[in-house]
């Protein structure tokens, strides 16, 4: 036997009110219960829908759905690490760690240019270091959806989470953290600084360029392919 | 029915030779085939089998697509290529370790 729509419906009604809001979520669940309840009505003539909806969800943790969010939500946050992390190991080997030295050192070059601020002197490094971080801010920015309703994909919910920590990260790091500890202790314009900072532009630069291209590419894949309600124009 | 112990070490096992067998599956439909295959000796709950399924996909050893089945979608589970190595990995490290318990406890065939 076949559950009609508004037995569906239902299922998504129930399935929400036990806190899980997103949509990828929620259909692998309501397809298992709805199978499950199938099944059970199949076979027991007079259970009602009900009787076979509570016995079904009996058969999950204590926790009920917390733990499917949770298992779901670390296997998304691997599987989004695990593309990204391949998109930027292609430029710690050949051929293209060329480009990623060529960009370190052209940035290195530019912390020998020192320019006057407002009476302190600066150079061009940081200039370059706070657009590449303003880059960023509006790259990430862009795939925050104006409407919240429209984050209702956890899948990418965890792919800004992730996009967010590759492209802001080194930011933060360095524009940041890493000065608040040396700042006692070194000079903030010295080579080995420089050079580090230099690394991290580069770094920041190419994931930047990724979210522009191959990024913007996967997430549109992923919502074409399977959730085309949701479909967003980036 | 087996103890649950014994099971938990190899639901992947369990999932992937499953899914080598038969190309797509999807989550409740594995329950049921394990069961029958077993005459009810192993019941994978959702407990167990979709934290396995969320790992694999998220390990790239699993796909999955998105299917209309009439009245709701359904979300189907396939091998990739790494899937298919690491189904031969694991049904190899069964039999040897099958082998070596036999050996423990049969030692007059050793």
């Amino acid at each position: 036997m076949e559950l009609t729509k508004q037995q569906i419906q239902h299922l998504f009604t129930f399935v929400r009110s036990k806190y899980i809001r997103y949509y990828d979520v929620q259909l692998e669940l309501v397809d298992h219960l709805a199978s499950a309840i199938e099944e059970e009505m199949s076979q027991e003539s007079g259970l009602t829908f009900e009787q076979a909806l509570n016995r079904v969800y009996s058969r999950f943790p204590i926790t009920g759905f917390n733990e499917f969010l949770q298992e779901k939500t670390k296997a998304l946050n691997k599987y989004w690490r695990r593309r990204f992390w391949s998109y930027m190991k292609q430029y710690f080997t050949p051929p293209k760690i060329i480009l990623t030295l060529l960009f370190s050192f052209f940035f290195f070059y530019t912390s020998n240019v020192q320019f006057h601020f407002f009476g302190n002197e600066v150079n061009l490094l940081w200039v370059v270091f706070i657009a590449i971080a303003l880059g960023g801010l509006f790259v990430v920015g862009k795939y925050f959806p104006i409407n919240p309703n429209k984050s209702r994909l956890l899948s990418k919910i965890i792919f800004i989470q992730q996009l967010s920590y590759y492209i802001l990260g080194p930011v933060y790091f360095i524009g940041y953290v890493w000065p608040q500890f040396l700042v006692n202790h070194v000079n903030i314009n010295n080579m080995v600084f420089n050079f580090i900072m230099s690394f991290v532009c580069a770094l920041t630069l190419i994931a930047l360029s990724g979210a522009m291209t191959d990024f913007r590419v996967w997430m549109q894949e992923e919502i074409e392919e399977r959730y085309k309600e949701f479909r967003v124009e980036f | 029915m087996v103890n649950s112990k014994l099971l938990r070490g190899n639901l992947e096992t369990i999932v992937l030779k499953l899914l080598e067998d038969h190309m797509e599956m999807y989550g409740y439909e594995i329950t049921q085939k394990v069961k029958d295959l077993t005459l009810n000796e192993i019941q994978l709950t959702e407990g167990a089998l979709y934290p396995i399924l969320h790992k694999l996909e998220g390990e790239g050893i699993l796909t999955t697509r998105i299917a209309n089945i009439g009245n709701r979608k359904r979300k189907y589970y396939k091998l990739t290529p790494e899937g298919n190595d690491r189904v031969t990995q694991k049904v190899d490290e069964f039999e040897v370790f099958v082998q070596s318990m036999h050996l423990i406890l049969n030692p007059k065939l050793g």
